[in-house]
């Protein structure tokens, strides 16, 4: 006991050494009034814009407006005890949030004070919260892939390391789940996570972070958390804190995922200030810079270049909609200011698929570069087929009867929709996402009945680690499928086709006619449509005249957009001939088992 | 406290006041209006808006032996313009602006105990040495701080307080 008496008071005259240098000398100024985390200030007259100002009893604020004769100052956390007369000082500092290592595994509120009662904090440095992005010489293309283990989006909306992807759906559609899928599947990689929830009950923080922790993935997350019943002034700064968090990292060269949960209630507790701060209200009372709250936030996500670090910081912020309203005023802004957004629909999600992704209007502005070689060789086809499938759905539902190649159409869209639903909190990898992927875009599951789909995709991807485990890390390790591993999937399909109860033969035959399904040359998305095009071009003699001359110059000019209008006009007069003559489309499903080509024909 | 309307009163003031060589005698008109316009009997009659303009100003002109013609007609121009009640902050304003011109600072010294004569020279001497101007200095006594001493001149405060340091300490201490 002696010895740690002596070691402490040694440590305290260590500190009372160097502490005799600090004397005080700031602006002070007086508490006029306060009023909804508001405080007036007299006085202050060279206070900076946005600087840190110190109240009695620990307490601080944040000096945003600075007027003629006063200042008007954000009160950071509770305020009751402040009275008028209360004398303010200056700090000479923008408001700070300590950074680190430490704060690896914590829960913190956005001052960077712990809330998890883990004890302090041991961080060395802090960053002021507010920063100016990277510039443009500092940066570089985004140019890898961030898996976030949800098949969809790896497959359809693939996100960049730098890019900022907006989360975007009503209550209750899963947008968290999206997030925390995404820091689940980084368990074991390279990325430092970021949660930042705003404005979030108390209760769904802690379910969070129970989810996060269940799953192992606290071991590199940081969760900045400032509940509903924090300050307005807690809520607005929160974002800019954990992002000042991941920016610490990504100085030093590493790669950072922030999330954003959500923006709209950041906006929400900033509109509250800002009319408490007798700011102008615009639109939606929101304040006038309301668009460059969230500006100056997202565009601090960057990939740096080699040359300054190489890290990047990624942002996933969230925007929850009122009745799928995307064009209110918040999330117009955020889809403006973003690169792409994953659209999560209600009646999807109460349909049951989940994620209730919506691929039709979801979109990755940065996404085809970013995607690794081996998901963009097996899902180049899978956006069209489904826009296709969608097409086709909304049509059928009055046709009764359809010509085969319709059918098969529909049918291999109802596998394909089914294939990307997935359970919350299981990310799947990367390989396992390809080789399903691959199995249901060349026409593996045609014969699997479609309630079966999921159980087909639990078994095979079973079958894969037990039996073909050195074909899941080739993939993982080469990122790219070559000639030898199509071969071996394909084979491997088959072989679980076969245990599974699936006749054998069927998909490889469903498989060519397909046509775009050739793997070999499969590069980037927009090559595949030729390919598609040609067999409706060898198909096309057999079809009435009219549709012929009408698809004659359809194929000359090869296009995504063309292809989608040929399709529906031949559906129309597919449903307009169906019921003048039946017994003709009928006998040629009939007597021909498998068409030669699966484009529809007017007939 | 200034207001942005008291300051322009204040500069206007102070201007004229420069221009007739009278600063000081408009120091102490203002502090005349000043005593008698924020006594609350005062206060009310010459703010009460149920009473007629003209019939406040006249109970001001009406009594020519409390103020100077001088002074009779600004608290008659602060009767019309509804500023009456803005008197205490024009007149420390126009004091500030005094003093700056003339090189003088106003600073209030805060110790625990009452300085010594020579302790309040002493630390009158150094700022006016680090300031380049003359200090009229105001004493104040503040147990609570405990020891050392708070300086404050305009928005500047330099604190050598204990109280203060102790708080320093203690957060220093306890971050660890």
């Amino acid at each position: 006991m002696g010895i740690s008496t002596k070691e402490i008071s040694e440590v305290i005259k260590e500190r009372l050494k160097d502490f005799d240098a600090s004397l005080v000398s700031t602006d002070v100024g007086r508490i006029v009034a306060t009023s909804d985390g508001i405080a007036q200030i007299y006085g202050l007259q060279n206070a900076m814009a946005g600087e840190l100002l110190e109240f009695p009893h620990e307490t601080y604020g944040l000096a945003l407006n600075l007027e003629e004769d006063q200042v008007r100052a954000v009160i950071l956390g509770d305020y009751g005890h402040l009275h008028e007369g209360d004398e303010v000082r200056t700090t000479g500092r923008l408001l700070e949030v300590p950074v680190g290592e430490a704060l690896i595994g914590r829960v913190v509120n956005p001052l960077g004070q712990p809330l998890d009662g883990k004890g302090p904090v041991k961080t060395t440095k802090t960053l002021p919260i507010e920063k100016i992005a990277p510039g443009v010489i500092t940066r570089k293309r985004v140019d890898s892939p961030v898996q976030t283990g949800i098949k969809a989006n790896d497959a359809m909306i693939p996100i960049g390391r730098g890019q900022r992807e907006l989360i975007i759906g009503d209550r209750f559609t899963g947008k968290t789940t999206v997030l925390l899928d995404t820091i689940i599947n980084q368990k074991g990689k390279d990325l430092i996570c970021v949660y930042v929830a705003i404005g979030q009950n108390a209760a769904s923080i802690a379910r969070a972070t129970a989810t996060l922790e269940e799953n192992g993935a606290m071991d590199y997350t940081i969760i900045v958390a400032a509940t509903a019943s924090d300050a307005a002034s807690l809520n607005f700064i929160a974002p800019y804190a954990g992002c000042a968090m991941g920016e610490y990292f990504m100085e030093q060269g590493k790669e950072v995922l922030c999330c954003y949960d959500d923006l709209t209630k950041q906006a929400w507790a900033y509109r509250e200030l800002s009319l408490n701060l007798r700011r102008p209200p615009g639109r939606e009372a929101y304040p006038g810079d309301v668009f460059y709250l969230h500006s100056r936030l997202l565009e601090r996500a960057a990939k740096m270049s080699p040359a300054h670090g190489g890290g990047s910081l990624t942002a996933l912020p969230v925007i929850e909609t009122q009745a799928n309203d995307v064009s209110a005023f918040i999330p117009t802004n955020v889809i403006s200011i973003t690169d792409g957004q994953i659209y999560l629909q209600s009646d999807l999600f109460n349909a049951g698929q989940r994620p209730a992704l919506n691929v039709g209007i979801s979109v990755s502005r940065v996404g085809g570069d970013a995607q690794t070689k081996a998901m963009r060789q097996v899902a180049g086809q899978l956006r069209l087929d489904l826009a296709q499938y969608r097409e086709l759905a909304a049509f059928a539902q009055f046709a009764s009867d359809l010509d085969t190649a319709t059918r098969n159409q529909l049918e291999r869209g109802a596998r394909l929709t089914e294939l990307l639903k997935q359970d919350k909190y299981q990310p799947v990898p990367l390989a396992e996402q390809v080789a399903v992927l691959y199995a249901g875009t060349q026409g593996f599951l045609d014969k699997v009945p479609v309630a079966r789909v999921r159980e087909w995709e639990a078994g095979f991807v079973r079958f894969l680690r037990s039996e073909e485990a050195d074909l899941l890390s080739e993939i993982e390790k080469q990122k790219a499928l070559d000639d030898k591993l199509f071969e071996r999937l394909k084979a491997a399909i088959s072989t679980f086709n076969h245990q599974f109860g699936v006749a054998a033969d069927k998909p490889a035959d469903a498989s060519k006619p397909d046509g775009k399904s050739a793997p070999k040359g499969q590069a980037p998305t927009g090559t595949a449509e030729p390919k598609v095009q040609a067999p409706t071009t060898a198909a096309e003699p057999k079809a009435q005249a009219p549709a012929k001359a009408e698809a004659a110059q359809k194929p000359a000019k090869a296009e995504t957009d063309e292809e989608r209008p040929s399709q529906l006009n031949q559906i129309r007069a597919a449903m307009a001939d169906s019921p003048a003559k039946p017994a003709p489309a009928a006998g040629e499903a009939d007597t021909e088992p498998k068409p030669k080509a699966r484009k529809p024909k007017a007939k | 406290m200034a207001t942005a309307a008291a300051r322009r009163y204040a500069k206007a003031v102070f201007e004229l006041a420069e221009q007739e060589g009278q600063v000081d005698e408009w120091g102490r008109r203002l502090a005349a209006l000043r005593q008698s316009m924020s006594e609350p009997e005062v206060a009310a009659v010459l703010t009460n808006p149920t009473i007629a303009t003209e019939e406040r100003m006249t109970l001001i002109s009406a009594a020519p032996h409390v103020f100077d013609p001088e002074a009779t007609n600004l608290a008659k121009l602060l009767i019309e313009s509804n500023r009456v009640r803005d008197i205490g902050a024009i007149e420390e304003e126009f004091q500030r602006l005094a003093d700056n011109a003339a090189g003088r600072v106003r600073a209030t010294v805060t110790t625990a105990v009452e300085l010594t004569p020579r302790d309040r020279d002493r630390v009158e001497d150094e700022l006016s040495k680090r300031l380049g101007k003359e200090i009229r200095m105001t004493l104040v006594v503040d147990p609570r701080i405990l020891g050392g001493l708070k300086l404050q001149y305009g928005d500047r405060l330099v604190d050598a307080s204990v109280s203060t340091r102790l708080q320093q300490l203690r957060r220093r201490l306890a971050a660890s």
